[in-house]
């Protein structure tokens, strides 16, 4: 059964040390003790797992009231990870006989245990140590020989095993099998042999391996990238949020003069939960390449020579007023890259629209860039696990969106929701889901007409026509595309798309996730199109836990679309033609705006080749690499007569640039992103930037001042609060307001 | 009171395990009168009969079979339990071997009782033999219509497997055995009150009735005769009813499996198996290796019984009765019982995969003559710090003799520690179990469980 989105919990009545408290039923004692203050150490137990209660260092007594208002205790202490609380539960957690049993757990643990701990990775962050000095014995009494095992064993590129420190909880292998879904770590041998491992000494691959470092209660699987590089006492920790892709896994960064050197997950139970991606985990290096920018530098021909920040921005307003004398706003255009935070992006839109007269700004590297007028995502993690169905097309989820992926295998295994996947190459959804669609590539249409046509047979036609007042205009339309023609167009042979129709016309709702595939297709404004004409027919556009979502990939993609940078919208999906909108802005920046739409991306290039754009503004994007044709990107960077290029690093578009400006990786700022559920999240500054780098939003604010003589805002909060007033979606957005698991816009 | 023969009646018939010479002798009449029954009244027979788990818990088996829901749509399922692991036991060898249709009409009758629709036998991986005779007794009865659809007629349903197991000791566990028949690892699992009971939510999620393979056999026996004349067996005891198979082993004359009434005394059983060989008795485990030691004066005017037991100190268990002469070493035979359990523990829990091979440990550096006197209580308190505390019962096998050859025999752990040699050393009497020279159960060097060895 789904779960349902808003439900209220059954309430018992339970007893946690003589203090009563109410708890929802069913759930885990351990989870009730921490209502209360009650302490009970934990090994095995993790609360994103199920429980199995192996480690037995989580012991209490406990007891039932019975109806005439005795307790009857239970002989043995029980275990707390595993109970599940029932009305009138009594638990002692502090008694004697608790103490003493969990000084021989932990007496149990220690003796084989090497206790390197002034070697080990985890001394000063380890459950075991801590549990050993709250509740452990100061001395062992064992006198035999240890467990001798392989030390610092290679399990992977990222993942080292040292198999003596093993405490055997078994954290890792569950993840593997429960989370991860890829059962690459097992226990071999039994007693106490018992160790994990890889089946057959094969390399651990697993796409989330690096949450294993983290979940370990010692420091049996250590991280070979972080191995030796510091100690917990000597890092400083600062929350963020990661910037690989658009899921928003809210972070740990942690820093060791002025470098990060791991990333840690930080819970976030509507996001990621406890976990992160080997992406996001090990990849995120890029704040520390070592082809950083560090100083503004103009081109002298061949050569790059340094400038002051205050030669820099004189350069720019040279070259606008030379600009704006002929051309004006129509010559220059903005691209914006997928890691600016919010604040950034907010910024860079007004300095264009407002300083620069212009409404040519984009950060869409796709074939799609449409005009797109409401927000592309309907849902959020949450009703990947209240809807009956999700609908993976054209994406290969666990590399696209790899923590949406784990939500949706979690959905699948723990509430029964059923997935369909449509994607023309083995990919890992197909491991849990109902069915898979591998079509040819290239067909998203076809199979989506198809798709269209059976089940417009299926459903009702008066539930059909009351969904899509056009269904009869639909029908006429796809006249043609037959299973028949389906399976010949794309290869998937017609009972399966049967099957799946059918799946889809009994299913209560349907979550659509549409990937890469879809985004980036040729045909691009159809298969969109044909999406949203599959969520309108088969009422999910109206849905709470069903919908449409085409995923952004980027981290603050959809951040770039509310906060309007796009060619047609200004903040919060207002229309640049709607003079009501503008007028809003133009009081607030006390400039007016253009009042034509602009050009997308694609335009932008085109009219770079043409010499009509002259002035080009790429903050923190890399055409050359993102875009979908990376020559025609190339050409127009070549053609452009002025390209200001700000970015982190030396990228392939920073080679075309004619004035470079350094700026800040995430973690050198702070601000906000703006995940694919539209879910805004903070991130601070974990160290302080390097060079003469500064936030992309200070470098646009400082050109706002400069041109406008206009106070700028001081830090990134007033930026927010400057947002928060225009776009009301915003409005919980504000740094005073905005909660540790974010908000999400409307 | 002598032998009573029940489930063991003809197994000395030549061909018993044949399906005719079954039927000659009355059998597959149980399940023909059972069928004719409603399911209710034939679980309303096993709670007349008092029939109680015979694996070692003695757990009331009318109470499992009425557990199963009654009208819900969910596969049932029936698993007899014959993984027989425990050291000392051989009583469901005899049974599968021998009257193998004994065990297949119980488990019918049992299948039929909870309109199960699948049954599974789990045999111990040693026992060939047994799952070659079971599985011809399986074919025999489909052949004659007892297994497949519609059976005799009845309308009913059902089909049996067998299921072997790989050797392991935990996976007489039932929640493991169920683990392993589904082919996970065989570890136990969560338990009421911690997750569901069987009988609601066991092998795949469904009710699952699962029993002892003697528990199984005794069914036919009651369906025959009726659940009031199987209570008369054994009523002199408190709450024991009908009979109990016993594979009495060790030092006596005539080892083997006797079947007796429970009140019958425990001495009664050892001269049934032909009296103490090779000196006086010292002491008998009654119940198979992981129950408590009764020391000779405690065996005197025992009483076989699942309460008569207990107030001994000691428990029927399985009926693995291990009988000791006067000559045997205890600390010997403590290694012996510690080892096994340490080989066997399967390493989920905390106590049983450190405690045991701990206990081991101590008691190999005893036996090495490097004993030291804190060694005896260390290991009472490492029993303490297991029993009760490790996720299944097997900790708690594996503390319990231990910590009763303590109790009983403590001088004889003094005497070795303080001579560095057993104090029947120079007894040519002495059986003694020796551990190789040399040997070193957890020697540091072996490294054939290690990973990187493999890899070098």
């Amino acid at each position: 059964m789904p779960k349902p989105k808003h439900a209220e919990p059954k309430l018992v009545n339970i007893e946690i040390n003589g203090v009563p408290l109410q708890v929802p039923e069913g759930e885990l004692l351990v989870e009730a003790a921490k209502r209360v203050q009650a302490d009970i150490p934990i090994f095995c137990y993790h609360k994103y797992m199920a429980p199995v209660g192996m480690c037995r260092m989580c012991l209490v007594e406990v007891g039932y009231k019975q109806p005439d208002g005795s307790v009857r205790k239970m002989p043995k202490p029980q275990a707390s990870c595993t109970l599940p609380c029932t009305e009138g539960l009594v638990a002692w957690t502090e008694t004697e006989q608790i103490i003493k049993d969990r000084r021989a757990v932990l007496e149990f643990l220690l003796i084989n245990h090497p206790l390197d701990c002034p070697i080990c990775d985890r001394g000063g962050e380890c459950p075991l140590q801590n549990n050993t000095q709250f509740y452990g014995p100061s001395t062992s009494r064992y006198i035999e020989i240890k467990r001798h095992l392989p030390k610092a064993f290679p399990l992977s590129k990222y993942v080292a095993l040292d198999l003596e420190r093993c405490i055997q909880c078994g954290r890792c292998v569950r993840f593997t099998e429960e989370v991860s879904g890829d059962a690459q770590l097992a226990f071999l041998f039994r007693g106490a042999q018992t160790q994990p491992h890889t089946f057959q000494l094969t390399e651990f691959t697993s796409r989330f391996s690096g949450n294993v470092i983290e979940i370990c209660p010692v420091g049996a699987l250590t991280s070979r990238a972080y191995r030796f590089r510091a100690r917990p006492w000597d890092i400083t920790t600062q929350k963020t949020v990661c910037t690989m892709c658009s899921n928003g896994c809210t972070l740990y960064a942690d820093s060791r003069s002025g470098k990060v050197v791991r990333f840690n997950a930080r819970e976030n139970p509507e996001v990621n939960e406890t976990w992160t991606c080997d992406r996001g985990k090990f990849e995120q290096t890029y704040m520390h390449a070592p082809d950083r920018i560090l100083q503004p530098m103009a081109r002298r021909g061949k050569e790059w020579e340094p400038l002051s920040w205050g030669d820099a921005y004189e350069l720019i307003l040279q070259r606008w007023g030379a600009l704006s004398q002929q051309a004006g706003g129509r010559a220059v255009a903005g691209l914006a890259g997928h890691r600016l935070s919010n604040e950034s992006l907010y910024m860079l839109q007004k300095l264009l629209r407002g300083a620069f007269q212009t409404n040519h700004i984009d950060h869409r590297f796709t074939r799609y860039q449409g005009a797109l007028i409401e927000p592309p995502v309907q849902n959020e993690y949450r009703d990947l696990e209240a809807a009956s169905l999700v609908f993976v097309f054209g994406s290969d989820l666990a590399d696209e969106q790899p923590m949406v992926f784990l939500r949706t295998r979690k959905a699948n295994r723990r509430y029964g929701v059923a997935c369909i996947v449509a994607y023309p190459l083995e990919n890992a959804v197909e491991e849990f889901a109902a069915h898979s669609l591998r079509y040819r590539a290239g067909s998203e249409d076809a199979l989506l007409k198809g798709l269209l046509y059976t089940l417009l047979d299926m459903l009702p036609a008066e539930q059909a026509q009351a969904n899509l007042p056009d269904a009869a205009w639909l029908r006429a339309r796809l006249a043609d595309c037959t299973p028949a023609w389906t399976q010949d167009q794309t290869g998937v042979p017609t009972e399966t798309l049967l099957a799946v129709a059918r799946q889809i016309a009994d299913a209560p709702s349907m979550l659509i996730l549409a990937g890469e595939k879809a985004c980036d297709h040729p045909r691009a404004e159809e298969v969109i199109e044909l999406l949203h004409t599959l969520n309108r027919l088969t009422g999910n556009q109206a849905r709470e836990e069903g919908g449409l979502n085409l995923m952004p990939t980027g981290a603050n993609q959809q951040g770039a679309l509310e906060l309007g940078v796009a060619p047609h919208l200004l903040p919060g999906y207002a229309p640049v033609g709607d003079a009501a909108a503008r007028e809003r802005f133009e009081q607030a920046w006390r400039v007016p705006i253009p009042r034509e739409a602009g050009l997308s991306t694609d335009g932008i290039l085109q009219a770079c080749l043409q010499g009509e754009v002259q002035m080009l503004y790429v903050a923190g994007a890399d055409p050359v690499r993102e875009h979908y044709e990376p020559s025609l990107a190339e050409r127009a960077l070549r053609a452009c007569e002025f390209v200001i290029v700000q970015d982190v690093r030396m990228t392939e578009t920073a080679r075309y640039a004619d004035l470079l400006l350094p700026t800040c990786p995430f973690t050198e700022y702070e601000g906000t992103f703006t995940s694919w559920e539209r879910r805004v999240q903070r991130f601070w500054q974990a160290h302080p930037p390097q060079g003469e780098a500064k936030a992309d939003w200070q470098v646009f604010a400082e050109l706002w001042l400069r041109m406008q003589r206009q106070a700028p805002p001081f830090n990134a909060g007033e930026v927010m609060r400057e947002i928060a007033a225009l776009v009301p979606a915003f409005e919980p957005c504000r740094y005073d307001a905005l909660g540790e698991y974010g908000a999400r816009l409307g | 009171m002598g032998e009573y023969r029940l489930l063991l009646k003809h197994v000395d018939v030549p061909n018993y395990h044949d399906i005719q010479v079954y039927e000659q002798h009355g059998g597959y009449q149980a399940l023909r009168k059972a069928l004719q029954m409603e399911r209710q009244a034939i679980i309303e027979e096993v709670k007349k009969s008092g029939l109680r788990g015979r694996g070692g818990a003695g757990f009331p088996a009318w109470i499992k079979w009425n557990g199963l829901p009654k009208d819900d749509d969910k596969p049932h399922y029936v698993i007899c339990n014959s993984d027989e692991g425990e050291p000392g036991t051989f009583k469901d060898f005899e049974l599968m071997f021998k009257a193998p249709h004994q065990l297949v009409e119980g488990m019918i009758i049992a299948g039929y009782a909870v309109r199960a629709q699948r049954g599974y036998i789990y045999i111990r991986g040693e026992y060939v033999e047994c799952a070659r005779r079971l599985r011809d007794a399986i074919d025999q009865a489909y052949a004659a219509g007892y297994l497949g659809t519609n059976i005799l007629g009845s309308g009913f349903d059902y089909d049996l497997y067998i299921h072997m197991g790989a050797g392991s000791y935990e996976c007489g566990e039932e929640s493991a055995l169920m683990s392993s028949l589904m082919g996970e690892r065989g570890q136990p699992r969560l338990k009421f009150p911690h997750a569901p009971l069987p009988t609601i939510a066991g092998v795949w999620n469904s009710p699952t009735l699962i029993n002892n393979c003697e528990s199984l056999s005794c069914v036919p026996h009651i369906i025959n005769n009726g659940g009031e004349w199987y209570a008369q067996l054994g009523a002199s005891t408190k709450n024991s009813r009908g009979t109990k198979i016993f594979s009495v082993s060790g030092h006596v004359n005539k080892p083997g499996n006797y079947e007796i009434e429970f009140g019958t005394p425990l001495m009664e059983l050892i001269e049934m198996a032909g009296g103490v060989r090779g000196g006086a008795l010292k002491g008998v485990i009654p119940g198979g290796s992981s129950m408590p030691i009764l020391t000779a004066e405690k065996c005197a005017d025992a009483i076989i019984g699942y309460e008569e037991l207990m107030e001994k100190g000691s428990m029927v268990g399985c009926g693995g009765c291990m009988v000791l002469n006067e000559h045997t070493c205890i600390v010997h035979f403590a290694w012996r019982t510690a080892e096994f359990y340490a080989h066997e523990s399967c390493g989920k829990c905390t106590p049983c995969r450190e405690g045991t091979r701990w206990m081991v440990q101590i008691l190999e550096r005893i036996l090495q003559g490097k004993g030291r006197m804190e060694d005896i209580d260390l290991l009472l308190e490492i029993c303490d710090q297991i029993d009760g505390r490790s996720f299944c019962a097997l900790g708690d096998a594996a503390a319990w003799p231990v910590r009763a050859f303590i109790k009983n025999f403590r001088h004889e752990f003094e005497y070795f520690i303080q001579h560095g040699r057993s104090m029947y050393a120079d007894n040519p009497e002495s059986q003694q179990m020796f551990p190789p020279k040399g040997y070193q159960r957890y020697n540091p060097m072996r490294y054939e469980y290690t990973v990187g060895a493999v890899r070098k």
